[in-house]
């Protein structure tokens, strides 16, 4: 079975690289963008299973990332990284629909659980 | 002013605390969050037999990103801890230089969002009024506020100071494109009446901008 290959999308490049380092010895094949522009554009030229994006994005926001990769691959699971904890209604995503939502700071192990869960619903 | 103005008031000010200390939390959580997974990654290292081949440089590095950000944490209480004590006096000292440095910290992580790059330029002299220092910070926060959210990606933000003879300023610029929408400016006006101060505004022609007077300290 091949690795997973997971797309983080965030800001805060100390974290998100170290993070990225860590799946590496877990067997998840990961990489980092720090912005919505960049992620999109991996998405639509590589093989991604999952993406990991952090709302709070500078420029392209984390709801319109999270938008255009749902007009474009409906099937991509999306895990969603808040801050705030607020419900999906506040952050202005659709209701009624399974968002997948982790807050940050983020367990390593609850990160993994849920992107191998996300992946084997595809 | 009508209790319901007390009301509106409290209400705005309450919502300034607590954007702030929002906006602020959050980079804190992202220190938290960094210390903590580097912290992580060095036992992963560790666990996985890789620590007696680890380069000095790789070890080097894990440990100055874990100074680096306990650094950043402590700058971000430091700057939490004296925007929470602006609310001890009503009626201090106000010194614009620490006042700009201040706000233009807290109000970081919303100009980013934006990619708008902010500068500050401020006059030799030092410029000092009397008045009051949260009511000052909420001011001059909504004014970079408001210019930023018209302002497209990659355009700059300029915040001054400038010392005139009656009124000490600070200002903040941005230039716009051709189209600019009209910004609501009144809760800036509100407070500027609190502070027996002024403010003056434009949109269009290619500029917008927010200026703050404050009345000079006599000597």
């Amino acid at each position: 079975m091949s690795p997973l290959n997971v797309l983080f999308v965030d800001d805060e490049e100390e974290l998100v690289s170290a993070i990225v380092e860590r799946l590496g010895y877990r067997g998840i094949d990961a990489k980092y963008v720090l912005n919505g522009p960049e992620a999109l554009e991996l998405i639509r030229t590589q093989d991604i299973d999952v993406v990991v994006l952090d709302l709070k994005l500078p420029g392209m926001s984390g709801l319109e990332v999270h938008d255009t990769i749902k007009r474009e691959r409906v099937d991509l699971p999306v895990i969603l990284i808040t801050g705030h904890g607020a419900p999906p209604e506040q952050l202005g995503l659709p209701p009624g629909q399974d968002h997948m939502f982790l807050e940050k700071p983020v367990a390593l192990d609850a990160l993994i659980e849920r992107i191998k869960e996300v992946a084997k619903g595809r | 002013m009508t209790e319901t103005d007390r009301e509106r008031v409290r209400h705005k000010e309450l919502e300034f605390f607590g954007e702030i200390t929002a906006s602020v939390s959050h980079e804190l959580n992202n220190a938290f969050a960094t210390i903590e997974q580097t912290a992580g990654l060095l036992e992963d290292l560790i666990a996985a037999g890789e620590c007696e081949g680890l380069a000095k440089d790789q070890l080097q590095r894990i440990a100055d990103r874990i100074g680096k950000q306990t650094a950043r944490g402590a700058t971000i209480v430091k700057r939490l801890n004296t925007f929470a004590h602006s609310v001890d006096a009503t009626e201090r000292e106000i010194e614009f230089n620490e006042l700009a440095e201040n706000v233009l910290a807290l109000a970081n992580r919303f100009v980013e969002r934006r990619r708008v790059q902010l500068d500050f330029r401020t006059v030799d002299e030092r410029i000092v009024v009397s008045g009051n220092l949260f009511l000052a910070q909420e001011a001059l926060f909504l004014s970079i506020r408001a210019v930023v959210s018209v302002m497209p990606e990659g355009s700059r933000v300029l915040v001054s100071t400038e010392m005139g003879e009656t009124m000490a300023r600070i200002s903040v610029d941005g230039e716009l494109p051709e189209s600019s929408p009209e910004i609501d400016l009144s809760d800036i006006e509100m407070l500027m009446s609190r502070l027996d101060g002024e403010m003056h505004s434009g949109v269009g022609e290619g500029r917008v901008f927010v200026r703050l007077g404050f009345p000079r300290q006599q000597a």
